[in-house]
């Protein structure tokens, strides 16, 4: 089967960015919806490492309540960055990235849609997965409402910033680790505030701040995000 | 204006700066060590113990000048990194490469430095609290800027990802700083932070001052000779290296 | 100057820290330059970083 196959449409010569976006976004979905298997591993990954903090504190239902919102949201961030290679290292091997970089469409436009969809495959799942998870921990319904609404708002947040480690380092060497390294210094506020509102919850105190913050850092990334990876990514194929 | 401009450019070349960076440093040394004599007369023996904290204070010193610098050679970092993109200047972005180490050796001093002032003041090394959090993830943006650094072998393709890598950390910075303040605040409600110096006497705050400014000459002599390595390295082909090493 | 020594073990560990600290970078950054001066003169086939 030739690398660049059916999935790769030729794109129209007009170029448009929201056509481009739409473009990408169908493509990684349908080639998301092929490997199922690995976006199921993901999550299982998730979900194990998850259960695994209750056996390492012991069964004590107030430290887990304390813990529950923490753990649930570093190892959304832990899961995260290990589906970053996702994103470009397919596109990279073959030669596609190559194509996409030299058609019509703006770069930034279709990675935005490249990450729309990556976020889709692996950080939506994550969201909807976490509050059955929180029921592990003893969180309560509020509690869990604003842990599944602060990761659907955070995950996208967490996409986009790693979308400009993935590019920075593609091909390069021991890139695994060092997209983490780079990456999670600047995912801290979105942890802070998305496992915040939750402890916000158990404390009885409004969240607004909370989600002001997830939203602004979403709306921010999105805006940014797509310029620097393009960017990173002219640098990495050059 | 013809005939008489300056060529502000000439030291942009790996080439011509060679030769300056290397009495630059030398006096920048020098500078460094009488600043630091100073600063170190005027903050163990001049200024006096103090009300609250007693003898241990005498840590910020040392402390808050590594602090400030630490930070101000990220930002310096990122400076030279845009420069080095919108220039396509390959001096510039050496010069980002020779400020990282500089600037992680600051930034693991303040860490030390607080945490052994913490112990004896607050009674513990390490108490999270909004500035050293924010030194240790600054700390993280160093190392993975010097990572990839390395990972990367081609070097112009390196100049420009530690570039980018740069610049979205500095932009990152202050929302890190301010997430992690509120943070701190939510936490531990309305606490001193760890690390706050005393109520400053004009002495003491002229022995920071003076510190700061060794300091300064002091990472300006070393990135220049760590510059100079650097050049040495990645301009070995250039005929203008021959000509130099006859 | 006798109160020198009453300043405790935490000063004069922080101090001595980053007198270590910094004297270990500034042999570090010679090391560094003289193996670059040595390329630059010796040239071809040295790895350097």
């Amino acid at each position: 089967m030739a690398p660049m196959d059916s999935a790769i449409a030729r794109p129209a010569p007009s170029g448009g960015a929201w056509a481009g976006m739409r473009w990408a976004l169908v493509r990684d979905l349908r080639l998301a919806l092929r490997s199922r298997a690995e976006l199921g591993v993901l999550l299982l990954f998730y979900v194990i490492v998850v259960a695994l903090f209750p056996l390492g504190v012991g069964p004590d239902p107030s430290l887990l309540r304390t813990m529950g919102p923490g753990v649930l949201w570093v190892t959304a961030l832990m899961t995260s960055m290990l589906a970053l290679p996702r994103l470009f290292a397919g596109d990279f091997a073959d030669g596609s990235l190559e194509q996409i970089a030299l058609s019509p469409y703006p770069l930034p436009a279709l990675i935005a849609g490249k990450i729309a969809a990556h976020w889709a495959s692996t950080g939506l799942p994550l969201a909807a997965a976490s509050p059955w998870l929180g029921v592990q921990f003893g969180l309560s319904t509020g509690e869990l409402e604003v842990l599944a609404l602060g990761l659907l708002m955070g995950t996208p947040t967490l996409s986009l910033l790693g979308a400009i480690g993935a590019a920075l380092t593609l091909g390069v060497r021991g890139s695994g680790a060092l997209v983490s390294l780079l990456v999670l210094p600047l995912c801290v506020p979105v942890l802070i505030f998305g496992a915040g509102a939750v402890d916000a919850v158990r404390d009885a105190v409004s969240t607004n701040a909370h989600f002001s913050w997830l939203g602004a850092m979403l709306l921010a990334s999105a805006v940014g995000a797509p310029l620097a990876t393009a960017a990173a990514v002219r640098i990495a194929l050059d | 204006m013809a005939g008489t401009s300056i060529n502000w450019f000439r030291y942009a070349s790996p080439a011509s700066f060679f030769s300056l960076a290397g009495p630059l440093a030398r006096a920048f040394g020098i500078a460094a060590a009488l600043l630091a004599l100073a600063g170190l007369w005027i903050g163990l023996v001049v200024a006096p113990t103090d009300a609250q904290q007693g003898e241990a204070y005498r840590i910020i010193f040392i402390h808050v000048p590594a602090a400030w610098m630490s930070m101000f050679i990220y930002v310096v970092m990122a400076f030279w990194c845009a420069m080095s993109l919108v220039f396509n200047a390959r001096l510039a972005a050496m010069t980002a490469q020779a400020l990282a180490p500089s600037g992680a050796v600051f930034t693991v001093i303040a860490l030390v430095t607080g945490s052994l002032w913490g112990k004896p003041t607050w009674g513990t090394y390490w108490a999270w609290d909004a500035r050293m959090t924010s030194e240790l993830i600054l700390l993280f943006l160093y190392f993975g800027f010097m990572a990839l650094r390395n990972a990367i072998d081609d070097p112009r393709r390196a100049d420009r990802a530690c570039a980018v890598l740069a610049l979205v950390g500095a932009v990152n910075v202050p929302v890190i700083y301010f997430s992690v303040k509120w943070w701190n605040t939510l936490h531990q409600g309305a606490s001193v932070s760890l690390t706050t110096a005393p109520r400053m006497a004009a002495i003491m705050l002229a022995g920071m001052l003076v510190m700061t400014l060794a300091a300064w000459s002091y990472s300006i002599a070393v990135t220049l000779v760590r510059l100079r390595a650097i050049i040495n390295e990645r301009e070995r082909g250039a005929p203008w290296r021959r000509a130099v090493a006859q | 100057m006798a109160a020198l020594a009453d300043y405790g073990t935490y000063v004069w560990m922080a101090y001595g820290v980053c007198a270590l600290l910094l004297v270990a970078e500034v042999l570090a950054v010679r090391a560094r330059a003289r193996r670059a001066e040595r390329v630059r003169d010796g040239g071809a086939g040295e790895d350097v970083r």
